[in-house]
């Protein structure tokens, strides 16, 4: 059977030509996107900051304590251990505003005692010595235009103070280039970056001459992880620090945007390539099945087995993925430098990337488009088993399949539909099964693809039914015979359309997803606010700079204001005593946690609240979620054990209060900053102000932020409104690169497709013709059938878009509106129905004109 | 896979008697309910070892559905068929496929090679598909009775239709099957091609004492061979033996009248 596939590919290529395309353009994506994903995943830091460091931990704010200095400090070959603070800090310019790339290059305050982790050393000037004194870099002096002895503005925590510069430094390796450095005395540095309890955010270590930097980093993790008995990690992995020597270093100085999870963008994005290239792929060699049925039967009536023809169809498919795979490894690799490129011109990926041809990454590729090429030839196959050789030899014109049959399909397809918003409504309220948790989105991107790929067929059908009346009055001959036709041989034209139905609901499902999670992240923001003024920071490499303590402070002692609230939320666990931290037996999961400074109990809408939310305020207890509670068997006044990121120990706490808005247990818990005396204390990511009368809160707020630097107060509604844009700029640049590019897959697919039927139809059009229809007419009808295919199939995808749209938002039709991203699949379906007719005309023409030169 | 190709007791009683291929009371309806239509009705006849049988009847008689149902490319709604012994109704499909491969060779009438294998690719294809070698003696006399052996390595749109049917010919002889179903052979050829065609296939029944079934329209086609069944509504209503240009095409004719 090989060697038949064989001598059909080489006899006949004409025939496979179209899935030839479609495997080299999908094995391109697949490349390009494995390129980036390996070139992201390769990419490290460089190091700065910690250059004359020999072994460097760093993680959360303030997540080592001075004891774990002093330890780190007593390991065998350590000469010293360098505690340091680095926290985001700005000077500001003459104007007030921050400098222009401050979002993209990184600003970090630190103590003076760890310039030496760098070294910094001063190019003019001194130490500074007093709390009102600052170094900078001689970068950010410039930016400021600040020489010494000059006063400048710095922003820490949403505080702005003036500043003496006394001194400017350098790295001794030369100025850094990812990140700005601002010194202040140790004492200032530790007051501004409150963390409470002389902790730290990172240990440089300075070997003695000889020793092992591996063996001390190992030796250090393990004493440090010991300090951290009452640490939760992130559900996600990510650890309350990391230890690192050499190159790892970089990457700790946590100046440049963390890239997983566009690596793990990618990964996802390679398995939604892979599913729609099944269907593409599939459809193009089903094409080519259906033009050679007569080949089919043939084979079959002398005496080809099932078995054979299906694996005459994966032989032609393994070779032709072969031809394909080669060709679009290479335009992958060129079109991986381009995204690449492209990414860091938008600024979505740090400035650091660099693309890297890894064999792995094209070996991944090239894998993936063989089994996806495999995958495609089982349909292809499926469908020439069909083939029911008697009647095509007989020559009757295949029978289409019965009635009966193409119900099943149509509710199957209904189904698989539905089934695939459900579970995606599921997965946005995070209530599908942990074994799911990571898989579920493509679960249902793989129900879509296969509901609308069964479900396509029949809305051809019903369209060209539909709309016949008004084409044969409109257009007499072309619009006639071009529904006839489209009516007829639906199927044919439904295995060209079906790709743009899928696509349309693919980009319009990732479109209208980002919106919509970043609004139903917000949502779960703002819901628990019962506040009059919410006071923020920009996000900024995915999480907030923060407010400091002071600013909570002069809010609550303003005139009017009833209460000011900061807010932190981390990573949590509660459990019984004794039963262990998250994963012990019996645990519940890790939760969203949500740290309280303040009279937390007045500005908190936790929904419908048993016992007294007052005392968790103050710091006697802690409140948690009823769903959390209910699934780890806590009750109301029971003692349990809390765990938050970067604790040392657990606290031992009574519950005081259960309360019902808690996500099904996904934020269950809510505990005061004073009751975790363990823990490191950080920067707020919100203040909320309550008032006492109408505007006072906007007035207290206006006067702490003064209109300088960075942070901002809004009411609720405002916020709402602000926050979603933020959180949606925060994530959205790749998507919608990556999206357009899939909708270029299938623009590329379906006018494949719909050419290649074209060109299959010479013997076809040539009797038309002979029957006295002009070539114009002809060309007419022609355009008239694309236009019967592209539109309902787009329609079909942009009612599944809606339909996903509405699941994600939770039943919310405005919202789903909101996000439907009606005017990006208007753009694809003009696109498309563009690309559709040129490519169906030309090959017309060329198809009339081969048959006149017979 | 021998095994079931075995001759069981029904076809030992069928190969005393002398038939290569039997069908016994064998319907075929298409479509269900209403919209039924019954192309073959009680069809009881056997096709003796080394006989050519002519099928004629007018257009949508059934002689195309009798001689799948022959070959096994089409499963009778009821009755029996039998080729070389082996009884074949009721095969799954996979044993079917290789029931025709070994015992049936096929003539059609216009779609016979695959475009992309030469004529002898497409000549040894159900050797290919059964994983048996051929037999290069046998190989060099057919190819070379029928006039082919200067044209096997080209493709068949570079062959004349007349030389086709007989790459088609020589791909039926070459299993050595129980019989061969050819519909309509000639159907598409001129008149002298045809005639060849025809002479060949008379050949293959007295040379090498093949089987043939062939459905035709043709008289003159009708004429070469040994007996005719006309085929009406389904029902064989007459045979002739001995045909003759002729009194087959008066018959034909009468039949058509008494159709209307
Ligand atoms: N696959 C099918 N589905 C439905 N009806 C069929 C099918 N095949 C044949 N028929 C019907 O069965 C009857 C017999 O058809 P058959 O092809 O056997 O006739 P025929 O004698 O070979 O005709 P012709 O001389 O035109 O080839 C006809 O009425 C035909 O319409
Ligand atoms: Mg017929």
């Amino acid at each position: 059977m090989i060697g038949i596939a064989w001598r059909i590919l080489r006899r006949s290529p004409g025939t496979l030509f179209g899935a030839f395309i479609m495997i080299t353009v999908g094995t391109a994506l697949l490349a390009a996107f494995a390129i980036v994903q390996d070139s992201i995943s390769r990419t490290t830091a460089p190091v700065e900051r910690y250059a004359a460091a020999d072994v460097v931990a760093s993680g959360q704010a303030g997540v080592f304590t001075p004891e774990a200095v002093e330890e780190a400090g007593g390991l065998p070959g350590v000469a010293e251990a360098v505690p340091e603070l680095s926290f985001p800090a700005l000077v500001l310019g003459a104007d007030g505003h921050p400098p222009a790339d401050w979002e993209d290059t990184a600003r970090f305050g630190h103590g003076w005692s760890s310039a030496g982790l760098t070294p910094f050393l001063l190019l003019e000037g001194r130490a500074p010595d007093a709390s009102d004194e600052v170094v900078l870099d001689a970068e950010s002096a410039a930016e400021a235009g600040a020489g010494v002895g000059d006063r400048v503005d710095v922003e820490v925590a949403g505080t702005v103070r003036g500043h003496r510069l006394v001194g400017v430094v350098e790295a001794e390796a030369g100025p850094t280039e990812y990140q700005r450095a601002l010194f202040f005395t140790d004492r200032r540095a530790a007051e501004l970056a409150a963390r409470g309890g002389g902790r730290s955010d990172a240990i440089g270590l300075h070997l003695e001459p000889g020793a092992d930097p591996g063996a001390v980093a190992a030796a250090l993790d393990e004493r440090l992880r010991s300090a951290l008995a009452g640490d939760v990690d992130s559900p996600s992995g990510v650890p309350a620090y990391r230890v690192g020597s050499g190159a790892e270093r970089g990457e700790l100085e946590q100046a440049l945007p963390d890239h997983r999870a566009s690596a793990q963008a990618m990964a996802m994005l390679i398995w939604i390539v892979a599913f729609m290239a099944v269907a593409v792929i599939g459809g193009a060699l089903i094409t080519s099945v259906r033009s050679r049925a007569e080949q089919f039967a043939l084979l079959r009536a002398v005496g080809a087995t099932p078995g054979q023809v299906r694996l005459l169809c994966l032989a032609e498919a393994f070779l032709l993925s072969l031809a394909g795979v080669a060709a679009g490894a290479l335009s992958g690799m060129l079109l991986g430098r381009l995204l690449l490129e492209g990414f860091r011109a938008i600024g979505v990926v740090s400035p650091v990337l660099r693309v890297h041809y890894g064999p792995g990454a094209l070996l991944i590729a090239g894998v993936t488009a063989l089994v996806v090429g495999q995958a495609a030839a089982w349909f292809a196959a499926r469908a020439a088993l069909r083939i029911r050789p008697a009647e095509v030899l007989a020559g009757q014109a295949a029978v289409p399949v019965t009635r009966g049959r193409r119900r099943v399909g149509r509710i199957t397809g209904a189904l698989l539909l539905a089934a695939a918003g459900i579970l995606q409504a599921l997965g946005m309220a995070g209530l599908v099964p942990a074994v799911l948790r990571g898989a579920y989105g493509m679960i249902a991107s793989g129900l879509v693809i296969v509901g609308l790929g069964l479900l396509g067929s029949w809305a051809i059908h019903a369209a060209a039914r539909a709309v016949r009346p008004l084409l044969s009055w409109a257009a007499p001959v072309a619009g006639h015979l071009a529904a006839a036709n489209v009516g007829f041989h639906h199927r044919r034209y439904a295995g060209a359309a079906v790709p743009i139905a899928v696509g349309t609901a693919i980009a319009g499902w990732a479109l209208a997803g980002l919106p919509l999670f970043a609004l139903g992240n917000s949502q779960d923001v703002a819901e628990r606010f019962a506040a009059d003024q919410v006071l923020r920071t920009p996000i900024v490499r995915d999480a907030h700079t923060g407010l400091g303590e002071p600013v909570r402070e002069r809010l609550e002692e303003a005139p009017g204001v009833s209460a000011a609230v900061g807010l932190r939320e981390l990573w949590a666990h509660a459990a019984p005593p004794g039963s262990g931290g998250p994963g012990g037996s019996g645990a519940p999961e890790v939760t969203r946690g949500t740290v309280v400074t303040g009279r937390a109990g007045a500005l908190l809408d936790l929904g419908e609240v048993t016992g007294d939310l007052a005392s968790v305020g103050a710091g006697r207890g802690v409140a948690l979620g009823a769903a959390y509670a209910r699934q780890a068997g806590i009750g109301l006044h029971d003692e349990v054990e809390v765990r938050t990121a970067g604790a040392s120990r657990p606290t031992v706490l009574p519950v005081v209060a259960l309360f019902e808005r808690d996500k099904g247990g996904g934020e269950g818990i809510v505990v005061a900053s004073e009751a975790l005396r363990d823990a490191p204390r950080g920067w707020y990511d919100y203040v909320l102000v309550g008032e006492e009368k109408e505007g006072r809160a906007a007035e207290a707020a206006a006067a702490v932020l003064s209109a300088r630097g960075t942070a901002s107060a809004e009411d609720p509604e405002e916020f709402l409104r602000a926050y979603v844009q933020e959180r949606q700029g925060a994530i959205d640049n790749l998507g919608t690169l990556a999206t357009a590019m899939v909708g270029g897959f299938l623009v590329i697919a379906s006018v494949n497709a719909l050419a290649l039927s074209a060109a299959d139809r010479r013997s076809e059009l040539a009797s038309i013709r002979r029957i006295g229809v002009t070539g114009r007419r002809l060309s007419r009808m022609v355009s008239w059938e694309m236009a019967l295919t592209v539109v309902p199939a787009w329609l079909l995808g942009g009612l599944a878009t809606a339909w996903m749209a509405a699941a994600m938002a939770g039943g919310d039709l405005g919202a789903a509106l909101w996000a439907y991203p009606g005017a990006v699949l208007l753009g694809f379906g003009a696109a498309g129905l563009a690309a559709a007719l040129l490519g169906a005309l030309a090959a017309t023409r060329s198809a009339l004109r081969a048959a006149d030169a017979r | 896979m021998t095994g079931q190709e075995e001759p069981n007791e029904d076809g030992r009683a069928a190969a005393e008697s002398g038939a290569a291929a039997e069908l016994r009371n064998v319907s075929r309806t298409y479509g269900e309910g209403a919209a039924a239509v019954s192309a073959l009705e009680e069809v009881t006849t056997g096709f003796r070892k080394g006989t050519f049988t002519a099928v004629m009847g007018p257009s949508g008689s059934g002689k195309t559905t009798l001689l799948q149902c022959l070959a096994g490319l089409v499963r009778p709604s009821s009755g029996a068929v039998s080729l070389g012994g082996v009884q074949i109704d009721g095969l799954p499909e996979k044993r079917l496929a290789r029931v025709r491969r070994s015992r049936v060779g096929f003539v059609f009438q216009e779609f016979n090679l695959i475009p992309a294998l030469t004529a002898l690719e497409n000549m040894l294809l159900p050797m290919r598909l059964a994983g048996r070698r051929p037999d290069r003696e046998w190989v060099a006399e057919i190819t070379g009775r029928t006039g082919i052996a200067h044209r096997l390595s080209h493709l068949p749109h570079e062959l004349s239709g007349g030389q086709q049917q007989r790459v088609a010919i020589c791909r039926a002889l070459v299993t050595r099957p129980a019989v061969i179903c050819a519909d309509e052979p000639t159907g598409a050829l001129d008149g002298s091609s045809g005639r060849e065609v025809m002479a060949l296939l008379r050949e293959a029944v007295d040379v090498y004492r093949q089987t043939l079934v062939m459905v035709t329209h043709d008289p003159v086609a009708a004429s070469y061979s040994d007996r005719v069944l006309f085929l009406v509504d389904g029902r064989i209503v007459e045979t002739m033996g001995r045909p003759v240009p002729h009194t087959v095409a008066e018959r034909m004719t009468a039949l058509v009248e008494e159709v209307r």
